[in-house]
């Protein structure tokens, strides 16, 4: 919220366990990765709804270079049939992909964090990290306690079950369209 | 659905293909789109072919475009 009390853009900085679940072509038995797994794959498909009215470069949903190319590796291997790579192709034309020699540099974690970071810092969105990794939290804290000993993190951290409950509140039309094609979809994974 | 020599010939020129709503399209991209029979808020997966004169094909979505494409990309190129 900005000092106005005029709600902010929001943008999504995505780690690489939100690929991990949202495109898992396997539903988990396991009730808990059930549920981080549905609601990964309903944010994913927000983020193509909502890019999919927008001009282009995506602007809703943001994740490093580095991040991206461990999905699409993990996604497709070393050897990625024609499909398979336009469906990475069609991914990266959804999110935005930071591609920035220093930023490629730094490991898959901090890469996002720094990302966060300079969002949160140095434009009018409101910045949420979505990481299904417990340990994302203490992670960004020792991040940031690198600098000052007291520092906290800015920017909230949810898991994507915390994201839906959030987006659900801000994007409720969105969240109905994206139910609604969910519902009724003929393919079941 | 397009067929394998279409695709490996946009996989030859320089092709961006995105997602996008039908009722975000204009021009060639939206007569495409019209003539499959789309409504406004149909998703459809749409191919930009650049060979002088861009080539618009349009490919739609059914259901949600996580599933649909994860299908897409299974079936054999």
């Amino acid at each position: 919220m900005c000092a106005l009390g005029q709600k902010l853009d929001i943008v999504l900085v995505l780690c690489h366990s939100f690929f991990y679940h949202a495109f898992s072509v396997q539903r988990p038995v396991d009730e808990e990765k059930f549920k981080l797994w549905l609601s990964s794959r309903f944010i994913a498909n927000l983020i193509i709804e909502k890019q999919a009215e927008l001009p282009p470069p995506p602007s809703f949903a943001v994740t490093s270079q580095k991040v991206f190319d461990k999905f699409a590796f993990d996604f497709h291997g070393d050897k990625p049939s024609f499909r398979q790579k336009q469906t990475v192709d069609i991914l990266r034309n959804s999110i935005f992909v930071v591609n920035n020699p220093s930023i490629n540099a730094l490991s898959l974690d901090d890469s996002v964090l720094v990302i966060c970071d300079a969002l949160y810092s140095s434009s009018n969105y409101e910045t949420i990290l979505i990481s299904n990794i417990p340990k994302k939290v203490q992670k960004a804290e020792e991040f940031y306690r690198k600098k000052v000993a007291s520092a906290t993190v800015p920017y909230p951290i949810y898991d994507t079950i915390g994201a839906e409950a959030f987006l659900r509140g801000r994007l409720p039309e969105l969240c109905k369209t994206v139910d609604d094609r969910m519902k009724n979809s003929v393919y079941r994974f | 659905m397009m067929s394998k020599r279409k695709e490996k010939e946009v996989g030859g020129m320089s092709a961006e293909i995105r997602i996008v709503k039908v009722k975000v399209l204009h021009g060639r991209a939206k007569e495409e789109a019209e003539k499959l029979g789309l409504n406004p808020n149909d998703l459809v997966i749409l191919t930009t072919s650049v060979n002088s004169l861009p080539e618009y094909r349009v490919e739609k979505i059914e259901g949600d475009p996580v599933s649909f494409l994860l299908k897409r990309a299974e079936a054999k190129a």
